[in-house]
């Protein structure tokens, strides 16, 4: 932000009262404003400017505070501490003037009235330190849930829903390496270390041809670089977690290495404040190492490497029933590693090459009754991928060509007994699977109004053996009396092989310098689900490769949308409008059980997908007071039909509403800057309850009552709706020289502690039946968090 | 002051961490409008009285489900394909097992219902697998349960079975258990006496000067009185990971602490098929471990009793003829040291009067909480 103005004060001392006047001008032109207000003491005295811009008034208070004000301009504050004669000449800066604010907008610089692509949203990472995040932790996740179409099941989701897609229909990428599971603590935590993510990029509506393997969005998030030329440090302090980050320079301008570190370690101190806590456990750290070699003018290499670790023990997850255990704990980690080596073959022609690998290994401890034996559910998918793409780019065309090669390995389940030998061993057999692709994509401006990005992407499916597979018998429910054969496969033979053209296109229409018209549209194939009937997947839900019986999801959404830029870009807002079909959604069948489940098609029913909706946003983008409003409307409904029997359908065929169908959202976040040491902001949240399953009538059991259920999702949790507050309070020591800076996080989340439902359910009690709701932060959480800068 | 300061902090965490999940109570009065008829009949080989019990549901909300009796069906039990039974009308909605019917481990069983609108009802063919013995248990103790100083009251004793299973995989274990315990306080009238007239039962009767007191008064037993707890959870397991050896130490009961005198527990173990498990095992994801971040959602529960002539009709409950192996413990209480009588609060007598007769002592009913005869086991 760049602000020009210049003060010219000439105390002259008058006992105990003040004189004051000064001329009101453009910070650029120097034309004087007319009829600008200055006012003394927030209303004591109120003055206007004359036409030449001068004014005058007269304080008999020795302490005065004044502001001045002009419609379109920045606010001018000043502190007067002492009685005497004062002349100013105050040059206010133009709001229009500033530097645009990104908040929200699409990739880089380029404004979303000039992209060709729709729905691509992203925040910088200086409005979400900025903005109120629960216990002081910033998150990704729940500042996506600000920007329309991205919601969520509820506060404990582990993933976020985007345009009517299941979590696990989104792509996550953290430089390139795919993270299988993104939140920390079940959902409360993202999994991305803010401290040093450069920036990141949702692609909800048009995905570059680039990325493939899920049906519904790509979250794209990016490592900052480590400096170059000066050691940096920073780092913070929360209730939850400590974190650091270190640029250290290794070899000045070439060579650069940056380390971050998270870690919430405090859960051994829980029983201190209560006797009742003294069973839960939660721990969860995570750590990135990024490098960066400047090999020479023409070739560059990184390397990036992501590692967490969650440990968790609770009652609220239930526990497994078919192993006798006194308690259940979770323990899940990733290890992801990516490289990229960057070659600069001419000035607009280059080549990207990248190796990356991912580990993601949940596990499932159960301590037994009076022995220091676990018993282990391990799981796990390793992946591995080669890419290569290269770019060449002119004045009118951005040419993107590329191939890549995915290796999946899944380990669907493990049962280790350690030494309980009345435990068998179970082991699931290995999911192999290769996944090719090939894209070209063409983004070609044919004149100044109109700009196509044209992509196709190819990709190739290949379930690979060795296994075995159930054979059924034809057109009848996939269930155990319906087998006809075991089949075995030798290694290398194909359990399933799958292919199809993805076609990716963008289209930008200027209607005129601040207004654009979009239009996009997409097909994305998944060859790779997560398998879970829970609400929101655990972390150690079962990950599932296409095979003869799943087959890929295939989504194909069109989007359309008007984009206009107000006030010389103050404001800018948005209407977009998008329709997604979705084929072979995954459901489940009523008891579906995918523990060390050899052969989950025997669960699984696949059926199709309908969203729809339509988000509208305005942001103001300068100013004192920046933010946005937006308000989506949006629907997704299910139909899954595969057979007459009821055994192939849910709610006897007829579409139903996803458990993440919520019709109405509104979000509105604002940030009050106030100068360079302080700001305040507020986020507000609002949405339609989500579905939940109501009884249909009431059946007795052994004596007892118990509801009875029949159609899934015919009614609606309340309503949530949620006010948070943060302020932030940079530099307090007002030392601008110091290398060292540190800065406070004040956050209420949940201001005024609204008790929204995470969850309605109906359970006997006795002999009666009792609703209930389950809450996630039910109250104001007060959360104050120190971070620091040595720079 | 550092103490302070941690404690300060963590109160902090605590108030995160136990706000990070609450449940509580939620008003839910929609009208849940579908009748739907249950036929409950889990039967077993163990001696004594069994009963089907056949009931309707009436439109109504979750807080007020009342059930219709099912009168004058005619109710019968088809063994082999050859022997039929035919259940005594009890004319309140259960039917009357005949002591005639003797279950077979191995023999298949047929339930076969005709309502008195001509409505007819038929159940899948149950087997009768043979259920192996209890062969170990152990009890513990959790002391929480004595601590007053406690937020929410703990069971006491925890009871954990171990069992050999079946060389076959397949089986699935069902648990149910009631406790018996020495019961002195036969009736409790709040605000009013007891009278024992109309015998048996006697009644508690206002009197004007105790309106508005609060007083309470516990009457003694006029003989031998047992206190029945019976569970209220459903418990199943299946030997998918212990196939042909021991499942041990599953948790069966957890029993409050209401007093301080020994009580004896009897658990009934029991094989059922797979379709009973998986009946009970969605009943206990709905029921009892709802409420978790990652809940099943509710899906509708698919009996083995059908209508013959609308196979569409939804029909609650489940046929199960069981092999029923009991188990029968006692627990003698003698190693606390504690002294605390049922709701937390000591006998509280009438006080006497120039009536002789005063107070009188209370019958013990037989019900399904109470009985006057010593339970089988009882050491004393």
């Amino acid at each position: 932000m760049k602000q020009i103005f210049f003060i010219l004060i000439f105390p002259l001392a008058l006992l105990g009262q003040s004189n004051i006047k000064g001329r009101i001008s453009d910070s650029l032109s120097a034309e004087p404003l007319v009829g600008a207000t200055v006012n003394i003491n927030y209303g004591e005295t109120v003055v206007s400017t004359d036409k030449n811009g001068y004014f005058e008034l007269f304080s008999p208070k020795p302490n005065q505070i004044l502001i001045v004000r002009y419609v379109g301009y920045r606010p001018y504050r000043l502190s007067i501490e002492s009685p005497g004669n004062y002349n100013y000449n105050i040059k206010l800066l133009q709001v229009a003037n500033d530097l645009e604010e990104v908040l929200v907008s699409s990739k880089g610089a380029e404004s979303n009235i000039k992209k060709p692509l729709l729905g691509v949203s992203t925040l910088s990472i200086k409005t979400l330190n900025k903005l109120p995040a629960a216990m002081g932790e910033i998150d990704i996740l729940r500042g996506l849930q600000m920007l329309p179409g991205v919601s969520s099941v509820g506060e404990a989701s582990n993933g976020v829903n985007v345009r009517g897609g299941a979590t696990d229909q989104n792509l996550i990428l953290l430089d390139d390496a795919p993270i299988f599971n993104p939140t920390h603590m079940f959902g409360l935590f993202s999994a991305f270390p803010a401290e040093g993510i450069s920036s990141f990029d949702l692609y909800k509506g048009n995905v570059p041809a680039r990325f493939g393997g899920r049906a519904a969005a790509v979250l794209d998030v990016s490592l900052s670089n480590p400096s170059l030329d000066k050691f940096k440090m920073t780092g913070g302090v929360s209730l939850v977690s400590n974190r650091i980050k270190l640029d250290i320079p290794l070899i000045k301008d070439r060579l650069g290495i940056a380390i971050t570190g998270r870690g919430a370690f405090n859960d051994f101190l829980l029983p201190l404040a209560s006797a009742s806590l003294k069973n839960i456990k939660a721990k969860f750290g995570e750590s990135t190492v990024k490098l960066f070699y400047r090999i020479n003018s023409k070739n560059t290499f990184t390397y990036s490497n992501y590692y967490s670790d969650d440990f968790f023990q609770t009652e609220i997850l239930g526990t497994l029933n078919e192993i006798n255990a006194v308690n259940t704990q979770y323990r899940y980690n990733t290890l992801n590693n990516s490289m990229t080596w960057f070659r600069a073959l001419k000035a607009n022609l280059n080549l990207q090459t990248k190796f990356i690998t991912s580990d993601y290994s949940p596990q499932t401890i159960l301590p037994e009754f009076n022995s220091t034996n676990k018993v282990k559910i391990n799981s796990g998918v390793k992946y591995k991928q080669v890419k290569t793409n290269l770019n060449y780019f002119t004045n009118k065309q951005k040419l993107e060509i590329g191939l890549d090669a995915i290796q999946y390995n899944i380990n669907p389940g493990e049962l280790l007994p350690g030494q309980n030998t009345n435990i068998i061993y179970v082991k699931n057999q290995n999911e192999l699977g290769r996944e090719l692709g090939a894209y070209i994509e063409d983004e070609y401006t044919f004149s100044k109004r109109f700009v196509v990005q044209a992509g196709l992407r190819a990709s190739y499916f290949n379930n690979l053996g060795p296994g075995k597979y159930l054979d059924y018998e034809p057109n009848k429910p996939r269930t155990e009396i319906n087998v006809t054969d075991t089949v075995s496969f030798a290694k290398g033979a194909s359990n399933g092989t799958f292919s199809g053209l993805e076609p990716r296109l963008g289209m930008r229409y200027e209607i005129s310098k601040d207004k654009s018209l979009k239009l996009g549209y997409n097909l994305m194939r998944q060859y790779l689900q997560v398998v879970t009937n829970t609400t929101t997947p655990l972390p150690t839900s079962r990950w599932k490769t296409s095979d003869r019986y799943i087959k890929p999801q295939i989504s194909s959404l069109l989007t359309v949308g008007y984009f206009q830029e107000l006030t010389d870009n103050i404001y800018e807002y948005s209407v977009e409008a998008y329709f997604r079909n979705t084929k072979n959604i995954v459901d489940y069948k009523p008891g579906a059980d995918f523990l060390l489940q050899e052969y989950p098609e025997s669960q699984i029913l696949q059926g199709i997908n309908r969203s729809y909706g339509l988000e509208f946003m305005l942001s103001k983008k300068k100013g004192e007071l920046t933010g946005w409003v937006n308000y989506t409307y949006a629907r997704s409904f299910n139909k899954v039909n595969e057979g007459p029997s009821v055994l192939e359908q849910i709610n006897l065929g007829d579409w139903y509403s996803a458990n993440y169908d919520r019709p109405h959202s509104v979000n509105i976040s604002t940030i009050i800057n106030q100068g360079s040491h302080h700001d305040f902001s507020f986020n507000f949240s609002y949405s339609t309850g989500r579905p939940f399953t109501q009884p249909q009538g009431f059946i007795s059991y052994q004596d007892r009552t118990y509801p009875f259920y029949s159609l899934r999702n015919n009614d609606r949790i309340p309503d949530y709706h949620r006010l948070d507050f943060s302020w932030n309070i940079y530099n307090p020591s007002m030392n601008e020289k110091r290398r060292f800076k540190g800065n406070w996080n004040f956050t209420i989340y949940n201001l005024y502690g609204r008790k929204n439902a995470y969850s309605v359910f109906i359970r006997a009690k006795g002999n009666a039946l009792e609703a209930n709701k389950l809450t996630v932060f039910g109250a104001p959480i007060i959360s104050l968090a120190y971070n620091f800068k040595f720079m | 002051m550092d103490k302070l300061i941690i404690r300060f902090l963590f109160s902090f965490l605590l108030l995160c961490g136990t706000l990070l999940s609450c449940i509580e109570p939620f008003e839910y009065d929609k009208i849940i409008s579908n009748n739907l008829i249950s036929i409950d009949a889990s039967l077993t080989d163990t001696p004594g009285e069994q009963y089907i019990t056949i009931k309707k549901t009436n439109p109504t909300t979750i807080y007020s489900v009342f059930f219709l009796p099912e009168l004058k069906a005619k109710v019968q039990i088809t063994e082999d394909d050859k022997n039929t039974f035919l259940c005594l009308d009890q004319n309140n909605g259960k039917y009357l097992v005949p002591a005639s019917f003797k279950p077979k481990t191995g023999s298949k069983y047929r339930l076969n219902v005709t309502l008195n609108n001509g409505s007819n009802y038929e159940s899948t063919e149950e087997i009768m697998l043979s259920t192996p013995e209890i062969s170990s248990y152990n009890v513990k103790f959790d002391l929480e349960a004595i601590n007053p100083n406690a937020v929410t009251p703990k069971p006491g004793h925890l009871v954990y079975i171990s069992l050999k299973d079946n060389p076959e995989l397949g089986d699935n274990y069902i648990w149910k258990w009631r406790v018996f315990e020495k019961q002195s306080t036969c009736a409790t009238c709040e605000e009013s006496i007891y009278v024992t007239n109309p015998a048996p039962l006697g009644r508690c009767q206002d009197v004007r000067a105790l309106i508005g007191t609060g007083s309470v008064y516990d009457y003694g037993c006029g003989g031998n009185c047992w206190e029945i707890i019976n569970s209220t959870n459903l418990n199943i397991q299946s030997d998918k990971y212990s196939n042909n050896k021991e499942i041990k130490n599953r948790l069966i009961a957890a029993i409050p602490f209401y007093q301080p005198s020994g009580f004896l527990i009897e658990i009934s173990q029991q094989n059922v098929n797979n379709a009973a498990f998986l009946y009970n095992k969605l009943l206990i994801e709905q029921n009892q471990t709802s409420g978790s971040l990652a809940d099943v959602p509710p899906a509708a529960l698919i009996g083995n009793i059908i209508n013959t002539t609308n196979p569409k009709e939804s029909v609650g409950g489940f046929f199960t003829v069981g092999n029923a192996k009991l188990k029968r413990i006692w627990v003698p209480r003698t190693e606390y040291d504690v002294f605390q009588y049922l709701n937390g609060r000591q006998f509280r007598s009438e006080p006497a009067s120039d009536d002789a007769n005063r107070p009188p002592l209370a019958p013990c009913i037989l019900s399904r909480t109470r009985t006057p005869f010593k339970p089988q086991d009882w050491p004393l």
